[in-house]
């Protein structure tokens, strides 16, 4: 039953341990790393997959709200506010005036200097992840937010790196939440932005040292 | 390939960009892939705070989807579940003094995912498959697919080391495929 090819039987077996789901959290992101690099590690784990699919039939369905305004506001960057939604008259109206002042009250607060929005600089992307994190320029602030894929998890953090030239990477902060703002300290185009995994705390010893997860070259100012 | 098969069909579309597909899917899938979650997670914010970020992968991945490897359903509820046995995961890591809570909780939602199954062609040859496996790993098996369920909280549940757990989970994997592979 089994083959004499040990190295092919332990790939056959975490293709398996991983789509049962037993794995701790490390191998469970090593193996996921290599579905993307390794054909026929990604091959045996598509064949689990199909192997265990009876099962499925065992997931009961739940109806889900809609909630594809907010992921579609996610990815393609519409604001939520501007979606269409379906609510009661006096809801809608409610809501409505409740905009209004509010409104109202940004322009009062705002008027003299009415913030711009960022302007693109560049995303910082992969082929190998989903992360995107979107760099964004307003006078001196540089914004780096994540519009897609999700957070470090427990225990770790994603950093931000500046790598100008050959000189090796400078830390410019941590990212805990969705986004980093910055003062935006002379960035030039061809300068590179790279978000690297660390322990929380961010990188001990002053250079990456986790995975580079996503990178972006500024392109212009 | 994709005439029996509109969940890979629409995956087709997605991959070219197109948006009412996408609205389509989440129609088509949403329930299900919710109740996949909330299996998992065991809770209803966590579970639609998953579905955001497994849809938001659905559209980044649908290039990746390949329909002659397997179906767009089983494709889904693989992301599903991925997603969410990872949450897991890295909730335990927050919280591993909760081992034992997680164990009381979970000592008494196990039950034979098997029984309510239609019982015909492929789903017929995984019951009989499941059936010849011990009750106790076939059990455990489908305690680790369907709920999450790490080595240690089995090896919990049914009193045995972590490694016999791992040696049980692994050799009953191997009959599996023995067995549904014929």
């Amino acid at each position: 039953m089994t083959t004499p090819d040990t190295l092919q039987d332990d790939a056959e077996l975490l293709a398996a341990e991983y789509v049962l789901g037993t794995l701790p959290l490390e191998a469970r992101e090593a193996a996921a790393t290599r579905i993307r690099r390794d054909m026929h590690f990604a091959l045996a784990v598509a064949r689990w997959e199909e192997r265990l699919s009876p099962l499925n039939n065992d997931f009961d369905d739940v109806p889900a709200p809609n909630l594809l305004p907010q992921i579609e506001a996610r990815l393609f960057g519409l604001p939520a506010a501007a979606q269409p939604t379906k609510r009661t008259f006096w809801k809608s109206w409610f809501g409505g005036a409740a905009v209004a002042a509010a409104l109202g009250v940004a322009v009062l607060a705002f008027l003299p200097t009415a913030p711009l929005p960022f302007a693109p600089l560049t995303t910082l992307a992969s082929d190998a992840s989903d992360l995107r994190y979107e760099v964004g320029l307003r006078g001196n602030e540089l914004r780096i937010a994540r519009i897609a894929g999700t957070a470090a998890e427990a225990g770790r953090v994603h950093e931000l790196w500046l790598i100008i030239g050959n000189a090796p990477p400078v830390s410019l902060g941590l990212i805990k939440g969705q986004e980093l703002t910055l003062a935006s300290m002379g960035l030039a185009p061809g300068m590179v932005l790279a978000i690297s995994l660390e322990p929380t705390g961010g990188s001990p010893t002053g250079a990456p040292t986790g995975p580079v997860l996503v990178t972006g070259v500024v392109e212009k100012i | 390939m994709t005439d029996d098969d509109p969940i890979a069909a629409l995956l087709t579309r997605i991959a070219a960009q197109e948006r009412a597909a996408f609205a389509d899917i989440y129609s088509a899938a949403s329930s299900k892939l919710m109740g996949v979650l909330l299996r998992i997670l065991g809770n209803r914010a966590e579970a639609e705070d998953a579905l955001q970020e497994v849809f938001t992968r659905v559209w980044l991945r649908a290039a990746r989807f390949d329909g002659t490897k397997g179906r767009g359903m089983t494709w889904l509820i693989a992301i599903a579940r991925n997603h969410a046995i990872d949450r897991l995961r890295s909730r335990k890591v927050e919280s591993s003094n909760d081992d034992g809570e997680a164990v009381a909780q979970l000592a008494d939602t196990g039950r034979s995912a098997l029984s309510g199954l239609v019982a015909e062609g492929e789903a017929r040859r995984a019951v009989k498959c499941f059936e010849e496996l011990e009750p106790d790993r076939s059990a455990a098996v489908q305690g680790a697919y369907l709920e999450g369920l790490s080595y240690e909280v089995l090896a919990a549940r049914y009193g045995v080391p972590i490694n016999t757990m791992r040696t049980w989970l692994r050799r009953s994997l191997l009959a599996l495929r023995e067995c549904l592979d014929q």
